[in-house]
């Protein structure tokens, strides 16, 4: 992309950001209760208060480390678990319908159960990773189906052998699959672990200062927190784009 | 090389019943209309289908195998399509100038005819004691053709080639066997 091409896209995407920003200032001026709709001045009047505190950013990075914890593990697990069904077809009888299970049952069931077994500290962990694995290992179980037969039947001519196969064909061939997956799992983690936060309430964490900012009435804090993770939500997801890139440059170097 | 009784199918549909015939040595060209099963015939040969009954003898411990699709992977680009087959880096090269193509494409970025050629090449460098090409000269002119078969039988291989013209087993010295 050109510097005036990327130049032209931030600008417009700046424009659209101030356009809602006004709406939302307006909407604030027409409801006139902080309390129900406070406005973004007075939003970013208390992110950057908060901004202040060590508490703030000790919160953020445990709920980080948290939320990426449960993530890392999740896509892990669901790595493995996509080539156990791939390559085993009891693993497949097996592991597909209890992963469909888990995709069906509702978040605050899990999240009142691992309450029960794993304490509230590790419950954020456990819900990201639940939520991680079956998006991830559908969308490679699905697309390791869909690798072209005619390239593996090349591999095996020519000796790939079975990590030649793996590394050469199947890889690069779910890599696309794998990037979708893993940006939609992000999202749904940052989101299962805040919401996990909010029910368990571990000392030092987003979810518990929103959970807080709703008890005190402190709705302004509340939207400051939020934007707190919209913004870090997609600062990780450029930052995966961008992992996921580079694996594949480095694929293709000699 | 020498088959006997060959029978194969792909599940109901019958390609080979007791099919026998005896390849000339060092190069034959298979000719038959489309889909009469010359690229079965190959696979069947280079070990990657197992026949249903029958025998096939004097088949060369490494046979390398030319589809007739390219089978390019196009994530990677030209050179390392070759490397992968052959690590020498050196000979690798060498073989890219042999066939008239430039290691850094990527494989998007190639002709019908250049793909061809990066094909061939890979099963040049796959270091094969006997060449089993299909339709080895797909999109190349008969100039190319001819400096392509060259470089085929500079490798001092027997070589079965399935081909669609009798000009094509005329640029390898070849004999004809017609399937059907």
């Amino acid at each position: 992309m050109t510097s005036t091409r990327r130049l032209k896209n931030i600008l417009r995407g700046a424009a659209a950001a101030a356009f809602w920003i006004i709406v939302w200032a307006l909407c604030a001026r027409a409801v006139g209760k902080e309390l129900i709709l406070p406005g973004p001045l007075r939003v970013a009047r208390t992110l950057v208060s908060l901004a202040g505190t060590e508490a703030f950013w000790r919160s953020i990075l445990t709920t980080f480390l948290r939320i990426l914890t449960g993530y890392l593990a999740g896509v892990m697990l669901a790595s493995v678990l996509a080539v156990l069904t791939c390559s085993v077809k009891t693993a497949d009888l097996l592991l597909s319908p209890v992963i469909r299970l888990v995709r069906a049952t509702p978040v605050a069931s899990f999240i009142i159960l691992l309450l029960l077994w794993v304490g509230r500290k590790n419950v954020p962990v456990f819900i990201s990773m639940l939520m991680v694995i079956p998006v991830v290992w559908e969308n490679l179980v699905q697309a390791a189906a869909a690798v072209d037969p005619k390239l593996l039947e090349m591999g095996r001519a020519y000796a790939f052998g079975p990590a030649g196969l793996f590394r050469h064909i199947y890889l690069p061939s779910v890599l696309p699959a794998l990037e979708a997956g893993c940006l939609t799992a992000m999202g749904l983690a940052w989101k299962s672990g805040i919401a996990a936060e909010v029910l368990s309430q571990p000392k030092l964490a987003i979810g518990t200062s929103i959970y807080n900012s709703k008890v005190y009435l402190e709705t302004p804090e509340l939207f400051a927190w939020t934007l707190t993770v919209i913004v870090l939500s997609i600062l990780i997801e450029h930052l995966i784009r961008k992992l996921i890139a580079f694996i594949q440059k480095k694929e293709v170097r000699v | 090389m020498k088959i006997t009784d060959l029978s194969f199918s792909y599940g109901d549909r019958n390609i080979f019943r007791r099919y026998s015939a005896e390849f000339p040595e060092p190069v034959c060209c298979i000719t038959s209309p489309s889909g009469t099963g010359k690229s079965t015939l190959l696979k069947l040969i280079a070990g990657l289908l197992t026949p249903d009954s029958g025998t096939i003898e004097g088949v060369p411990s490494r046979p390398v195998m030319m589809f007739q699709e390219d089978r390019l992977l196009p994530w990677y680009d030209v050179r390392k399509n070759l490397l992968l087959v052959c690590p020498d880096r050196e000979r690798t090269d060498a073989m890219l100038e042999s066939v008239e193509i430039d290691g850094d494409l990527r494989i998007a970025e190639l002709s019908g005819g250049m793909a061809r050629r990066v094909a061939l090449a890979r099963a040049l460098l796959a270091g094969g004691n006997c060449l089993l090409l299909d339709e080895p000269f797909t999109g190349m002119d008969a100039d190319l053709m001819r400096r392509m078969a060259k470089l085929i039988l500079s490798e001092n291989v027997p070589v079965i080639a399935a081909t669609h013209s009798g000009e094509e087993a005329e640029a390898l010295g070849a004999e004809m066997i017609r399937l059907v």
